[in-house]
């Protein structure tokens, strides 16, 4: 009987502890997202209240949405897809291309050529923003969507050819050789084999680039013209002649931020992969 | 050409179903398909648009860089460039502006990465015992590492308004203190409250990453070594330093080098917060560079200290690479 007594008491700890647990790491959790909350809360609210109810609205408004609008956040955002699905088209079909035939084929200096793309990771983008903006303004290519659009393909090369290389990996070479056995052409084996059963792989890889790109600043900054300026430059300019007016800023970053947000949910699965450049798998 | 590669498959093929299933000469055979596949398609030339476009945007700007730095060169003055020699060196490393940014940006670093780990092996240990709803809220944690350097550096100018924003206020009503966040006054920790800020932010934005790279680590620990420590009701350090700690290190050391190969190339968010002010206090490697390059339009100079950094960073990723490289094979292995 007094065993049964301890015994229970030690599952009640038990509970206890967890539970204390869950509560703290959702307390953690909910102080941590405040910022992110509050882009939200400052977008909807009207002018007045800026600086007063911090964290709750009273009167919703969606006149932040339409002035950011009358300011130029539509075309900022159309720049921002345009030079995101340039640039990540470009270097997602030079990166399939080039990481079968890393996966696959005994090329000569292979690893070392694996091995500086990983390094341009590692760079810093500013050393490597110096050269390449005065390469561009004197191509005249400062401030068009085809600069951008290279810088990107090149920034998010790297990324492309390791994640793919690390989902190519993973398909079994018996696959391929049944496929050149049976009398189909690499090409087909390509496109017909392999990368449809890569694709959320492939899809995945796309998503990291994408963010990337969507999320990048100082190539913007510095590459991007007025008429070119993509979200995150049209940031770090709105400020107004009295400070900030933070309606319109957060109206902006709401738009800005969603997209991720609902992307980050799926790529859960591939998040590991993504951030270790497929280093790593699980 | 054509046919006598049909031809040769087929007869590869008879004679694969000739030899039935398990072949002993199976590695002979896959070496003749590899040569017939080779006939087909160079590999080079599935390699070679993806090397061109980093040869002319990545390989040649970095050589051209080197050049550049050996100038005095500039696009805003028409003025030819001028070979210097090694003047641009020189004057960098006998300059103490420099140094002082190097200095700071070690500060910077070891200030961010020390509170990114030890946040993020809090909210790890925290996660250790799986539950409903745990892939949920490592989702939503990982929010502020996704989204944008520039958004999240732009909400916290808000929330860290020394007047008016909610943090001050609350602050305020709570202790009776208004921090100046974006002021060169020294905070608690010893270091001014501007650099302290760009830390913090820095360090909300990163952690996520490193919890995410800790907890893959941990769901390695295979689940019987889990509970058998439960059931022997082991405490808690020695569960850390016997069950957990074994796990989590390849990955930690991971995130290490991820985490100091990035923090030296923090920009976006120190431009956005503070713009390497007040003065020059938050004055990081990189926008120190911005500055000399972008401000005072000194390409010679710039290129030298991004050169500089480059060598420094370029050396570290060869001797930390291959660490990673040993630490994954092991973990596959």
């Amino acid at each position: 009987m007094k065993k049964a007594n301890t015994y229970s008491k030690a599952l009640l700890q038990y509970r206890i502890k967890r539970y204390l647990r869950f509560a703290l790491i959702l307390f953690i959790l909910i102080v941590y997202l405040i910022p992110v909350y509050e882009m939200f809360v400052l977008a909807f609210k009207s002018r007045t209240e800026m600086y007063s109810n911090y964290f709750i609205i009273t009167q919703p408004t969606l006149d932040n949405f339409k002035e950011a609008y009358e300011h130029g956040a539509y075309s900022a955002i159309v720049n921002s897809v345009i030079v995101t699905a340039g640039g990540v088209s470009i270097s997602l079909i030079l990166a399939l291309l080039a990481s079968y035939a890393f996966s696959r084929y005994p090329v000569k200096g292979k690893n070392l050529l694996m091995f500086y793309i990983l390094s341009t990771r590692m760079m810093p983008p500013i050393a490597l923003i110096i050269p390449v903006y005065i390469m561009f303004f004197k191509l005249g290519l400062k401030g068009t969507y085809g600069g951008l659009v290279l810088a990107y393909a090149m920034m998010t090369l790297p990324l492309s050819v390791w994640m793919i290389k690390s989902f190519i990996d993973d398909v079994p070479v018996d696959i391929d050789q049944a496929a050149l056995l049976d009398g189909h052409s690499t090409t087909y084996i390509l496109f017909k084999i392999v990368f449809p059963m890569i694709a959320p792989g492939i899809a995945a890889s796309a998503s990291f680039a994408a963010i990337t790109v969507w999320n990048e600043f100082l190539f913007a900054l510095l590459l991007s013209g007025i008429e070119t300026k993509p979200t995150s430059v049209l940031l770090s300019s709105i400020r107004g002649e009295r400070g900030f007016n933070w309606g319109r800023v957060a109206a902006i970053e709401v738009v800005y931020i969603l997209p991720i947000i609902a992307l980050i949910f799926w790529l859960q699965k591939y998040m590991l992969r993504g951030l270790t450049f497929g280093t790593v798998r699980k | 050409m054509e046919k006598e590669l049909k031809y040769k498959r087929k007869n590869l093929k008879t004679k694969i179903e000739e030899w039935g299933e398990d072949l002993e000469d199976k590695p002979r055979v896959l070496e003749k398909i590899t040569r017939v596949k080779k006939k087909e398609i160079n590999p080079w030339f599935m390699i070679l648009p993806a090397f061109l476009l980093l040869l002319i945007l990545n390989i040649f700007p970095l050589i051209w860089s080197l050049g550049i730095s050996f100038y005095r060169f500039s696009i805003i003055i028409k003025e030819i460039p001028r070979y210097v020699g090694g003047l641009n060196y020189i004057n960098i490393l006998t300059n103490p502006e420099t140094w002082d940014r190097v200095i700071r940006t070690g500060i910077y670093v070891v200030y961010s990465i020390s509170l990114q780990f030890g946040l993020s092996l809090l909210v790890t240990l925290l996660l250790f015992e799986t539950f409903r709803g745990k892939r949920i809220i490592i989702t939503l944690f990982m929010i502020p590492f996704m989204i944008a350097p520039v958004a999240s550096a732009l909400i916290f100018r808000y929330l860290l308004d020394e007047n008016l924003g909610p943090v001050n206020s609350i602050l305020n009503s709570l202790i009776g203190y208004k921090p100046l966040w974006f002021s060169t006054d020294i905070s608690p920790l010893g270091i001014p409250y501007a650099l302290l800020t760009v830390i913090l932010v820095e360090t909300w934005i990163w952690t996520p990453f490193v919890t995410f790279l800790l907890l893959a680590g941990m769901s390695a620990i295979p689940q019987d070594l889990v509970e058998q420590s439960r059931a022997d009701g082991l405490k808690f350090r020695y569960k850390f330093r016997y069950v957990i700690l074994p796990y989590i290190k390849p990955m930690m050391a991971i995130a290490l080098i991820f985490r100091f190969m990035d923090s030296l190339k923090t920009f976006d968010s120190v431009y956005i917060l503070t713009a390497g002010g007040p003065g020059s206090t938050t004055e990081l490697i990189s926008v120190y560079i911005y500055r000399v390059a972008f401000e005072r339009w000194d390409f010679g100079s710039a290129t030298a200290i991004s050169y500089l950094v480059l060598v420094i960073v370029i050396f570290m990723t060869n001797v930390f690479m291959r660490y990673i490289i040993g630490v994954s094979s092991v973990e596959k292995g």
